[in-house]
């Protein structure tokens, strides 16, 4: 009895020491697994560091200049200057962690840059970690020509008196409204993607009325027309070269009858000025996210005529007939509730009303109707207040004419006008000029079609778009 | 004597057991643990790659844009590691945009947000962050077929990163830590909480109706279950003293000014700078301090 329980104590011990043995061994095991598995995400959280850290290093080259993204495979590091920089093809950190660069051009603004760190792990197996993102060169800056000397480009003319008023440019396709009748038909289309004259396409529209304004935004054409129950006509150019009268989406009845004479948009809200009305309002607001069943939503009573609209910062400035203020400065931040400004505009020298208004940075561009007293172009600071109060400005010039049309370079370096002076219809000022008080004028153009009514700047082909009373002249920089 | 040897081997066999019981326990913390160190690594991994996804957008919308002012967005860009959105751009013109982007890894989402000063003749950058929800800008009804499944990642921070270097945002997966708002009327729920699941469910109710608890339709008032703040639209809180706002909605567009009001005299909604409270919608907008300290750390990884 006592050597048979001498021998089950005994298996029991084995028995226990084996079992023991086991998970001992087993938990020594997974105590290593845990262990590796811990180091291999901290060595591959360094090598996405060390991954993203290359990544930055081709963004901030970017930033310094595109050209320095040359393709290949490169290592990076902080050169002399303190800048990012491509050294050698490869980077090794004293851990043993290889990091590459790899440049691959895409286009002559496009590059794709994968970063690829490697290192080897405790158990001698090679791992890696790649990220690729594209990068551009959307730092570029538009080339902006010397517009102290312009040339005429081409030009197309029309048989009549069609009394263009407007241009609105979509691409290579220029919309330009006019009078109805006469040679006018309310919208003429151009195609203007040549180097040379304005090629007419579309030419069997007709609009019925008379056109005062036009807008372009993305694919829609927003047009204000002298219909007296139809003065929003709102079209769809997707097709400029077969633009037809079926392209019109909807039109909106303005209050009144053929009041209204501007236009300006932002973010799916169209703005609409008109002419005075004792009772019906001279700024109306529609929601046109919808361009198929646009909403008002906001209108403004005042006691002038809106000649000219221009936004800028949340606010609407206006070139208006209000003689004791001819620059009006409309709050629109709540595009449903306009309400004129604390301050509520510019008064400029005399009466002339302001016909036209434009903005940019921080200057506020007015051209005035014509006058022997006055200037007819103005320039106003907006860097201190919204309503403009100067000092500093303003600054006037003469243009000799009524200032009919009005445009400017994004840049702000040049603004174009078109004008009714008989020896300079198009007239390109320099603005850095015209705030040192110098003249502002650097370049002009003549034509025998007629006083100048509208002007646009092309900005991705840099040139020039006038229309007169009888043509469309395309005008470049550059004797 | 005999009993008592008899009780030493169990006690023996009872302490193995024992013992064995808390060695498993070890194992099974101990595997959990390289388990969850490997996820963390993977997670990162993958977290960085869907940041460069939303970089990629980010570039080709800012050159698109920068060709064509006219550029909407609204695209959806397949890439081999992923894929990435780009939202519609906000804004018209040449002044005062909005691109937002989102790059996707899996489950993991990054996403920016940057505004424009301008685009032409070079663009100008107001403001490149990093947030988990977007505020400038909107997805579009009917846009890229963006995820709304029930694990559609999201950050637990209730606040917008500001600083792109140091953000991190969006690596974790929804959990219930979210930060969870009543719907308010008109409001849009992209996400709806159903017995504690995320329902994904896109539904726009008119004004005063809110989506049914249950995600499908859009109900009478009383919104039971509770909503995810909806990113498609902005979020609006009332400016107090000392706060800057920079930034306003017009219509459904947001608008940029860019003057700054001082502290203590906050940006009325189109009355200016003046004193007291701010009795309009103010746009939740990065204060200066944010701003600054975004711009200043370009230097070493952003893109402006």
């Amino acid at each position: 009895m006592n050597t048979f329980r001498s021998g089950s104590l005994l298996l029991e011990a084995l028995l226990g020491i084996a079992v023991f043995a086991l998970l001992a061994g087993a938990v020594t095991a997974v105590l290593f697994v845990g262990q590796e598995g811990s180091l291999q995400s901290g060595e591959r959280v360094r090598g996405v560091f060390l991954t993203s850290e290359a990544l930055g290093a081709a963004r901030s080259m970017r930033d310094t200049s595109f050209a320095l993204l040359t393709p290949g495979q490169h290592g990076v590091c902080v050169g002399t200057s303190g800048m990012w920089e491509f050294c050698g093809s490869e980077n090794i950190s004293s851990d043993g962690f290889a990091t590459t660069l790899t440049v691959q051009s895409l286009d002559e603004s496009h590059v794709r840059v994968t970063a690829e760190t490697k290192w080897q792990t405790a158990a001698e197996r090679l791992v890696s970690v790649v990220v690729s993102e594209e990068l551009t060169d959307w730092q570029a800056i538009k080339p902006v020509g010397d517009w102290s000397s312009v040339r005429l480009a081409g030009s197309s003319l029309i048989e009549g008196l069609p009394l263009f008023s407007s241009i609105a440019l979509k691409g290579n396709y220029a919309f330009v409204t006019s009078g109805f009748g006469e040679g006018g038909r309310g919208i003429h289309v151009y195609d203007i993607s040549g180097e040379e004259d304005p090629v007419p396409v579309a030419t069997g529209f007709s609009l019925g009325v008379g056109a005062y304004a036009a807008l372009m935004e993305d694919d829609v054409l927003y047009v204000a027309t002298a219909d007296p129950s139809a003065e929003i006509q709102i079209f769809d150019v997707s097709d400029p070269a077969n633009f037809s009268i079926s392209d019109r989406l909807i039109s909106i009845d303005l209050p009144g009858e053929g009041r209204a004479r501007s236009l300006a948009y932002h973010n799916h809200v169209l703005f609409v000025g008109a002419l005075e009305d004792t009772v019906e309002p001279e700024l109306t607001v529609y929601d046109v996210s919808d361009p198929f069943a646009p909403e008002l939503i906001g209108s403004l009573d005042d006691t002038a005529s809106y000649y000219g609209l221009s936004l800028h910062d949340g606010y609407a400035y206006v070139a208006s007939s209000m003689d004791a203020s001819e620059v009006r400065v409309v709050d629109v931040f709540d595009s449903s509730d306009p309400v004129l400004a604390p301050g509520i505009g510019y008064n400029l020298t005399d009466t002339h009303d302001a016909l036209t208004v434009a903005s940019v940075n921080d200057d506020l561009l007015i051209g005035r109707r014509n006058g022997e007293a006055i200037e007819e172009f103005v320039l106003l600071d907006l860097s201190a207040a919204a309503v403009p109060a100067p000092p500093p400005g303003p600054w006037f010039q003469e243009i000799g004419g009524s200032s009919v049309g009005l445009s400017v370079e994004p840049g702000g370096r040049y603004a174009f006008l078109a004008t009714d002076n008989i020896t300079a219809q198009l007239q390109v000022a320099d603005l850095a000029e015209f705030r040192a008080g110098h003249f502002a004028i650097v370049s002009s153009a003549t034509t025998s079609s007629g006083g100048g009514r509208a002007v646009a700047y092309d900005t991705m082909n840099d040139r020039v778009l006038l229309a007169t009373d009888r043509a469309l002249l395309l005008y470049r920089p550059g004797a | 004597m005999s009993i008592f040897r008899v009780r030493s081997g169990y006690i023996f066999l009872f302490s193995v057991i024992m013992i064995g019981a808390i060695s498993l326990a070890t194992l099974g913390s101990l595997l959990l643990i390289g388990i969850g160190s490997l996820q963390i690594g993977a997670t990162v991994e993958q977290s960085e790659q869907a940041r460069s996804l939303a970089q990629t957008c980010t570039e080709r919308a800012l050159r698109s844009l920068w060709e064509d002012a006219t550029y909407v967005g609204n695209e959806n860009i397949p890439l081999p590691e992923g894929e990435c959105d780009i939202l519609p751009v906000g804004g018209s013109g040449n002044e005062n945009r909005a691109v937002c982007t989102e790059g996707r890894v899996g489950f993991t989402v990054r996403r920016y947000e940057i505004l424009l000063k301008r685009i032409l003749p070079s663009t100008q950058v107001y403001s490149w962050r990093e947030v988990e929800q977007f505020a400038a800008c909107t997805y579009a009804e009917e846009g890229p077929d963006l995820p709304r499944s029930s694990s559609f990642s999201f950050s637990s921070s209730s606040e917008s990163s500001s600083d792109i270097s140091s953000s991190s945002s969006e690596i974790s997966s929804v959990s219930s830590s979210e930060i969870f708002i009543d719907c308010s009327p008109a409001s849009i729920c992209d996400v709806m909480i159903v017995n504690d699941s995320c329902m994904g469910r896109t539904i726009t109710c008119p004004d005063f109706q809110y989506p049914a608890p249950d995600g499908e339709s859009c109900g009478s008032p009383s919104c039971v279950g509770q909503c995810r703040q909806c990113p498609t639209l902005p979020t609006f809180y009332e400016c107090s003293g000392g706060e800057h706002c920079s930034i306003f909605l017009m219509g459904s567009a947001c608008l940029q000014i860019s003057s700054y009001c001082s502290i203590g005299s906050p940006v009325f909604t189109g009355n200016g700078c003046g004193e007291g409270s701010c009795t309009g919608d103010c746009y939740i907008c990065p204060d200066q301090g944010e701003i600054l300290s975004s711009s200043s750390s370009s230097a070493s990884s952003s893109s402006f």
